[in-house]
């Protein structure tokens, strides 16, 4: 697991107060608390408990990059992910949907060896066709975490959308 | 030929005003949930590890440092019935009102015989915890051997729920006057002249010392406020009791350095009726006061006058604090919920930063519910986390407020609390 990005800014910063400090009955350190019912819990950045966490996009139509992309057809087989390789098989599943979220194609895989580099995977699909594509990354885990940089969406233009009255 | 569409960096965590075709890519949609967008990347939220397991039952609403001038420090946890205080070595202990005057006659079954005992007088009610003190572990609490009084005959006779389960049925004893709250409402808390003082608006405010048990503050002048707030050097209260009965319009300060004398010179009081809606909250600005009502804010300001401290000049109307435990102190000034939409105060001025999550947000939070939203300050993550009632369950709105970008969290149990 990488941890550099862990040295700069929180750690430091609650040893050195902790340090300032005449400690009473209770404390070293001000690390923020969650309450769940009687559960007190710590906040850290370590995974330890089960987190269904996915990001979505909204309905792309890649206009935004390539304007002749309105209103056409386009075919879309792989998605990229760049990532930041912190965690050894941290499961990440890329989703596309052309019906605005009610149903998902999916692929699934397991990522990184917890180098601490930059690195990208490639999902594959069965050729999806629309002119609207939403994207959805997600993990689903107890014990990893992840950082994720960059989706790359790899497609073909087809022929004008247009719709017969 | 194949193309590339490049959706980098990831930086929006939700921007849910934007339509959808023709969209900024880097808009998450509509639910993205536990991710937050950090320097331009999407990372996990954070995760918490089990620090401390509280009584079954409690609920835990808040916990806080309590620094002394002495530098010494503790962590408080303020749940529905206690305040406790957190331990070393993986232990909490109560620090709640806690009567000990006289000594146990006699334990048989669940009657208890007090000698020089006064609990009539001293309103010793059902729900109280009863303890001999040669039976109590302090510090590892919960104890097994807290007992629950059923009913209080008179000033030497009481009867618990239950036998009693300790071992010595003589000598000194405890009983925990244990708190109650209204329903929806929650605990504030300000450390004032070296005391941790909390309020509810079922209780005489309270005051810890960092020695002892917790007690009342000034049972006369301090009682069932719903608010409070250290500034000025003194205690502010709003909302309280007024000669024996609740004035939601009412701001009272204490004496300046003494949050137990409320009749002297340097305390004071005033009533807020120019518009009729109650006092939802108090809030420090920068060196500013602010009263908030529902639909409206009231400025209040220093005067360098020990006798009349604070000033109010400006009053806001039309934007307000909605939801009384939404308020939260964040880099010197108030975020919050208003009627409409998300509101951190800049300057004299609330401003809406509830854009990207505002249609969602009263989408899925019914009206009956947004009065109910509470909010948490996350520094550590550079996050304000208002968490409210959907139609999906609970679910945190999470307000970036370094990057100004919006997250959404869910959570495998139910949060009831938050603090540092």
């Amino acid at each position: 697991m990488a941890t550099w990005q862990r040295y700069g800014y929180i750690y430091l910063s609650i040893a050195d107060r902790a340090a300032c400090w005449k400690v009473g009955s209770t404390i070293t350190t001000d690390d923020p608390h969650v309450g769940f019912g009687n559960i007190l819990g710590s906040l850290t950045e370590t995974p330890s408990n089960a987190i269904s966490a996915y990001w979505t996009t909204k309905d792309l139509d890649f206009t935004d990059q390539d304007p002749s992309m309105a209103n056409q057809w386009k075919t879309v087989d792989r998605v990229r992910l760049e990532y930041i390789d912190e965690y050894t098989s941290t499961p990440v599943s890329v989703s596309i949907s052309i019906d605005g979220g009610t149903t998902w194609t999916t692929t699934s895989l397991s990522l990184g060896t917890g180098t601490g580099l930059v690195a990208y995977t490639d999902f594959w699909f069965l050729p999806i066709t629309s002119p609207y594509f939403r994207f959805r990354i997600g993990s689903s885990d107890t014990d990893t975490s992840f950082t994720w940089t960059g989706v790359f969406a790899y497609y073909y233009p087809r022929s004008s959308h247009f719709k017969i009255q | 030929m194949r193309q590339i569409f490049t959706i980098r960096p990831l930086e929006h965590g939700l921007k849910t005003e934007y339509p959808s075709a023709n969209a900024d890519s880097m808009g998450a949609h509509w639910p993205s949930m536990n991710v937050r967008a950090n320097m331009h990347r999407i990372k996990k939220r954070w995760d918490y590890s089990v620090d401390r397991t509280l009584a079954t039952g409690a609920t835990i609403q808040y916990v806080s440092l309590y620094k002394k001038y002495d530098a010494t420090t503790f962590l408080m946890i303020l749940t529905d019935t206690d305040l406790v205080s957190h331990e070393t070595s993986g232990t909490f202990s109560y620090k709640t009102d806690t009567y000990t005057t006289g000594t146990i006659a006699s334990i048989t079954g669940t009657a208890v015989v007090g000698s020089t005992t006064d609990w009539g007088t001293a309103a010793i009610a059902a729900g109280d915890k009863f303890i001999v003190t040669a039976d109590h572990s302090a510090t590892s609490e919960d104890d097994v051997n807290w007992a629950t009084v059923s009913s209080v005959a008179d000033g030497t006779h009481l009867t618990l729920t239950g036998n009693y389960s300790g071992a010595t049925t003589t000598g000194a004893y405890k009983i925990r006057r244990v708190y109650s709250i209204p329903t929806d409402e929650r605990w504030q808390f300000a450390t004032v002249s070296d005391k941790f003082c909390f309020t509810n608006g079922n209780v005489n405010v309270q005051a810890w010392t960092g020695t002892g048990y917790a007690s009342d503050l000034n049972a006369t002048y301090a009682k069932n406020a719903r608010y409070c707030l250290t500034y000025a050097d003194r205690l502010f209260l709003a909302d309280l009791d007024v000669s024996g009965s609740r004035n939601p319009w009412t701001l009272r300060w204490s004496k300046q350095g003494d949050a137990t004398d409320w009749t002297d010179a340097t305390a004071g009081e005033i009533e807020f009726i120019d518009t009729e809606d109650p006092i939802t909250g108090i809030g420090q600005v920068g060196n500013g006061l602010f009263v908030y009502k529902k639909k409206s804010i009231i400025m209040g300001y220093r005067t360098g006058d020990p006798n009349d401290p604070v000033t109010f000049p400006n009053t806001r109307k039309g934007i307000g604090l909605w939801a009384p435990y939404s308020l939260v102190h964040a880099m010197g000034t108030n975020a919050f919920l208003g009627e409409d939409d998300f509101y951190m105060i800049n300057g004299d001025r609330a401003e809406a930063i509830g854009g990207d999550i505002r249609p969602e947000f009263f989408r899925v939070v019914a009206k009956a519910q947004r009065e109910k939203v509470i909010g948490f300050h996350n520094p550590h993550y550079d996050e304000i986390l208002w968490l409210a009632n959907t139609s999906d369950g609970q679910i945190a709105f999470v307000f970036n407020w370094k990057d100004g970008t919006w997250q959404t969290y869910d959570f495998s149990s139910t949060v009831t609390g938050f603090g540092e």
